[in-house]
C-alpha cells in the first residue's frame, strides 16, 4: 500500500464510489424462494429512507470521530469483516456461475490480490476508477437493456402479496447482506472533500433509481419465476438478445467483476487508513500520558 | 579519471603561455583544440576553437581579419585590444566574456571561439558556431495533413528560434540549463508567463539542476526525473513530440517544454491522457469530423489493447454471447488447427511483435522484404498448415491496424494486448475487466504538479470533455483562456 498516497477525492466522486459498490451488491443480489419483484423493487426504493440516517450517521462520525483510536479500531475491524464477507460473495458466484472455470478458492486468493493492488495505487485512483466504470455500465448496458424491451411485460409485475410484511422483511435483510457503504464512507470522509450530504444525497437517489428499475426489469423478464431465478443480475443477463452480442453474460460479469474490485479495494483503503490512523494516534497518546 | 571539475572555478591566468598550457593540460592535449597565436602591436593573442565546432571562414572573417586590422592602430596595450573585443567592435551577435576555465571550457565546447590576450586574465567568447547539423526537415512520427511540415531538429537553438517564431510575445521564455556530469548537454525551459504554473516551472527547474547523470542524449535521459513515481506507472505524464506547432499549442495552454540538445523531440509537462488522442489537423477540419475522428481513436485504443483478450475471453468462456452464425464459423475454424485457441493467439501476437521490432530498425528496402516474408508467406503458410484459423488472423489484422493509429502508446499496447490476452484466457470476463479496473486504476492514481492524468474524465470537468472527445469551437477558444490550473 502506498503510505504516502493522500490523494483526496470530491463528494462526488466519493458517492460514485459509494454507487460503485451498491451496484456490485445488487449484481449479486439473490432472490428468495416465491419473491415478488415488485415489492423488492419497491422495498429497495424504500430502504433508501432507512439508508439516509444511517449513511448521515456514518459520514458525521467518520468526520468527528476519524482520528479517535477507537473508532480507527472499530472502522478497520468492521473493514476488514467486510473484505471477506464481498470477496466471498464474489467468489462464491463466479464458482456458482462458471462451476467448470473458476473455484471458490482461487477466485478468492485472485481477488485479493488484485484489490491489494488497486488499493496501492490510492483513493483517488480507485474512486475515479469507480466513476468511469459507472459510466462505462451506462453507456454499454443501457443499449442492452433497451434491446430487451421485447422481453418485458408489464402484466407480469404483480405488487400484491398474501404477507407483506413478512415478505419486505426478507428482502430487506436479503438486500443489506452485503452493505458495505457505511463503512466505506465512515472511513474515508476524511478524505473527501466537500460537505457529506454532497456525497450521500446523490449516492440515494442513485441507489433507489437504480435498484428500483433493476427489480422491475427482472421482474417485467422473469414474472411469477423470479424467486426461482437465482442470481438476478445474470438472470436478466442471459435473457438479452442483442445485434452484435446474443446474451450478455460476459458484459455483466465485466461489470459485476469490476465492481467487486472497486468495493474490495475500497474497504482495503478503508482498512489501511483506520489503522494508519491508530498508528499515527499512539505516540501522540503515549506522549500526552508521559507528560 | 582525472578530476576535471577542479578546473571549473579556477581563474584564467594572467599570461598566455600559461592560459594555453592550462587548456591543453585540462583537455589531456587533445587534438580538436586549435589555439593559433599572433601578434598584434607586439602584443601575443590566441583564438582558441574547438575542430568543427566553428566555421573556418567565420573565424576568419569575423575574428581574424579585425584583429589583424589593429595592427599599425592605436590598440597597443593588451587592456586596449581586450576592450576593442568586447565593446568597440561587433565581431559575433552572440558573445560574452569568461573568467574561469570552467564558463570558457563550456562555451569553446558549445561552438565559441575563445580570444585571449597576454597580460588579460579573461577570454572573450564569440558565438560562430558552425558544425555540421541536419536542416529543419518534416517529422518522422508525427505526419499531419493540413499543418506545418517544420519538425525539430537536433540544435536545441535551432528548435528555440521555431518556437519563437510561432509564438512572437514576450511572455514567452526560454531557460537555458546543462545537465550531465560530463556531457554538459543544454536543456532549454520554455513557457509561457501567466499561463504556466510558476511553480511547476521552479519545480522542473529544480529536478533538471539536480539530475546527477554522467550524460544526457535524449530526452528519455531525463523524462523520468519529471514523471512522479515512474516506476510503478504505465503511462507517462510527461508528453514527447517533435512537432514545433504541437508544444507551441501547449505552451499556450499553460503547459511546460522542456527541449534537450542533441535529439528532435521536445518533452511537454505535465501530459494528460487524453491529449495522446489529439493532433493539430483536428483543429483545421470540421468540428464533426474531429468529434468523429478522436472516437474513432479512442476506439483504436480499445481494441489493439484489448480485443484478442475479449475475443478470446468470449468465445473461451462466455461463448452464448456470439451469435449463432458467427459461433459456428468460428468453431469450424478452429476445428482445423492444431493448437488451442489461447496457443495461437499468444504465438501469432508474439510474431507481431517480433514483426513490428524488425520492420522499426530495418533500411525501407529489406523492411518491404521482410513484410512480405512475414505477413504474407508466415501467415499465408501458418493458416494453410493448420496452425492458425483464418478468424485469429483477421482478429490480428484488426488488432495491429489500430495499434498504428496511435504510434504513442505503441509500448504499452504491446504489452497491455498480451496482458488482455492471459487474462481473457485464464478467467474470461473476470480477467479481462481485473486488466481493465487494474489499468484505470493505475491511469487515475497518476497526476503531475497537482494535475490528474485523467483530467477531463476522471475527476470529470465538462468544460475539458469537448477537446477529449472532439475539440472545441474557435469562436469558444476566442473566450477561452486555458492554463494548467483549470484542470487542477
Amino acid at each position: 500500500m502506498n503510505k504516502s498516497e493522500k490523494s483526496r477525492i470530491s463528494a462526488l466522486t466519493m458517492a460514485a464510489l459509494l454507487t460503485a459498490a451498491r451496484l456490485f451488491s445488487l449484481s449479486l443480489y439473490m432472490p428468495h424462494g416465491g419473491e415478488n419483484a415488485a415489492i423488492t423493487a419497491l422495498t429497495a426504493a424504500g430502504l433508501c429512507l432507512l439508508k439516509l440516517p444511517i449513511m448521515t450517521a456514518a459520514a458525521l462520525l467518520g468526520r468527528h470521530f476519524g482520528e479517535n483510536r477507537a473508532f480507527s479500531a472499530a472502522t478497520a475491524a468492521l473493514s476488514a469483516v467486510m473484505v471477506i464477507i464481498c470477496t466471498n460473495a464474489f467468489a462464491e458466484m463466479t464458482a456458482e456461475t462458471y462451476p467448470e472455470r473458476c473455484t471458490r478458492l482461487t477466485t478468492f486468493i485472485v481477488l485479493l490480490c488484485i484489490c491489494v493492488y488497486v488499493a496501492s495505487m490510492g483513493l483517488a485512483g480507485t474512486a475515479r476508477t469507480a466513476s468511469l466504470m459507472l459510466a462505462g455500465f451506462a453507456l454499454v448496458c443501457t443499449p442492452v437493456l433497451i434491446e430487451m424491451r421485447g422481453s418485458m411485460l408489464s402484466d407480469r409485475l404483480d405488487p400484491l402479496s398474501y404477507k407483506p410484511v413478512r415478505e419486505i422483511t426478507l428482502t430487506a435483510a436479503g438486500l443489506l447482506r452485503l452493505f458495505p457503504e457505511p463503512v466505506m464512507l465512515a472511513g474515508l470522509i476524511g478524505r473527501t472533500d466537500g460537505s457529506p450530504s454532497r456525497a450521500v444525497k446523490p449516492f440515494l437517489i442513485a441507489d433507489a433509481l437504480v435498484s428500483g428499475s433493476f427489480f422491475l426489469m427482472c421482474g417485467s423478464v422473469t414474472g411469477r419465476f423470479f424467486g426461482q431465478s437465482g442470481y438476478a443480475f445474470y438472470t436478466l443477463a442471459g435473457n438479452t438478445h442483442g445485434a452484435f452480442i446474443d446474451r450478455a453474460n460476459g458484459v455483466f460479469m465485466f461489470f459485476s467483476s469490476s465492481f467487486a474490485i472497486i468495493t474490495v479495494s475500497a474497504l482495503m483503503m478503508t482498512f489501511w487508513r483506520s489503522a494508519e490512523m491508530i498508528r499515527q494516534k499512539r505516540p501522540r497518546e503515549e506522549t500526552a500520558k508521559a507528560q | 579519471m582525472p578530476d576535471y571539475t577542479a578546473y571549473k572555478n579556477i581563474l584564467i591566468a594572467d599570461s598566455l603561455e600559461k592560459t594555453l598550457a592550462d587548456i591543453r593540460e585540462i583537455t589531456g592535449g587533445s587534438m580538436d583544440i586549435n589555439a593559433p597565436r599572433l601578434t598584434i602591436n607586439g602584443t601575443e593573442c590566441a583564438v582558441v576553437t574547438a575542430e568543427g565546432m566553428v566555421s573556418g571562414e567565420t573565424v576568419g572573417e569575423l575574428l581574424l581579419l579585425p584583429l589583424m586590422s589593429l595592427n599599425g592602430g592605436l590598440h597597443s596595450t593588451p587592456q586596449s585590444i581586450m576592450r576593442f573585443c568586447t565593446d568597440e567592435s561587433m565581431m559575433s551577435s552572440n558573445k560574452t566574456v569568461c573568467y574561469t576555465y570552467g564558463s570558457a571550457l563550456g562555451l569553446l565546447f558549445s561552438g565559441f571561439a575563445l580570444v585571449f590576450v597576454d597580460g588579460v586574465p579573461f577570454a572573450a567568447a564569440f558565438g560562430i558556431q558552425g558544425y555540421a547539423v541536419r536542416s529543419v526537415s518534416p517529422p518522422v512520427s508525427e505526419n499531419e495533413l493540413l499543418a506545418s511540415q517544420e519538425g525539430f531538429a537536433e540544435v536545441v537553438r535551432t528548435n528555440i528560434s521555431l518556437i519563437r517564431r510561432r509564438i512572437k510575445h514576450p511572455a514567452l521564455t526560454f531557460e537555458m540549463i546543462q545537465c550531465g556530469k560530463l556531457s554538459s548537454t543544454d536543456v532549454c525551459i520554455a513557457y509561457v508567463r501567466g499561463k504556466a504554473d510558476e511553480n511547476a516551472v521552479a519545480g522542473i527547474r529544480q529536478r533538471l539542476s539536480e539530475i546527477q547523470l554522467d550524460s544526457v542524449l535524449t530526452p528519455g535521459y531525463i523524462q523520468p526525473f519529471l514523471e512522479r513515481d515512474p516506476g510503478r506507472r504505465l503511462f507517462s505524464e510527461v508528453g514527447v513530440t517533435e512537432r514545433p506547432d504541437l508544444l507551441c499549442t501547449e505552451l499556450i495552454r499553460g503547459r511546460i517544454g522542456v527541449i534537450v540538445d542533441g535529439a528532435p523531440f521536445a518533452l511537454i509537462v505535465p501530459y494528460l491522457f487524453a491529449e495522446n488522442f489529439g493532433t493539430v489537423d483536428d483543429y483545421s477540419v470540421k468540428r464533426y469530423y474531429a468529434f468523429f475522428v478522436k472516437i474513432m481513436r479512442w476506439l483504436a485504443f480499445m481494441l489493439a489493447a484489448a480485443f484478442p483478450g475479449i475475443y478470446l475471453a468470449a468465445v473461451n468462456h462466455d461463448p452464448e454471447m456470439l451469435p449463432l452464425k458467427l459461433l459456428l464459423n468460428l468453431a469450424a475454424g478452429e476445428k482445423t488447427t492444431l493448437l488451442s485457441l489461447f496457443t495461437e493467439l499468444v504465438v501469432i501476437m508474439l510474431l507481431l511483435e517480433i514483426l513490428r521490432e524488425a520492420s522499426i530498425r530495418l533500411p525501407h528496402a529489406i523492411g518491404t522484404a521482410m513484410s512480405i516474408a512475414g505477413g504474407l508467406i508466415i501467415g499465408d503458410t501458418a493458416v494453410k498448415s493448420g496452425i492458425i484459423s483464418s478468424p485469429l488472423l483477421i482478429i490480428v489484422g484488426v488488432t495491429a491496424t489500430a495499434s498504428f493509429v496511435l504510434p504513442s502508446f505503441s509500448q504499452q499496447l504491446s504489452v497491455l494486448r498480451l496482458m488482455f490476452i492471459f487474462a481473457g484466457g485464464f478467467a474470461g470476463f473476470f480477467g479481462i475487466s481485473a486488466c481493465a479496473v487494474m489499468l484505470s486504476a493505475n491511469i487515475c492514481s497518476q497526476s503531475l504538479d497537482g494535475v490528474p492524468f485523467s483530467s477531463p474524465a476522471a475527476p470529470f470537468n465538462p468544460d475539458g470533455m469537448s477537446e477529449m472527445l472532439g475539440r472545441k469551437t474557435f469562436r469558444r477558444m476566442e473566450k477561452d483562456e486555458p492554463t494548467t490550473k483549470d484542470l487542477k
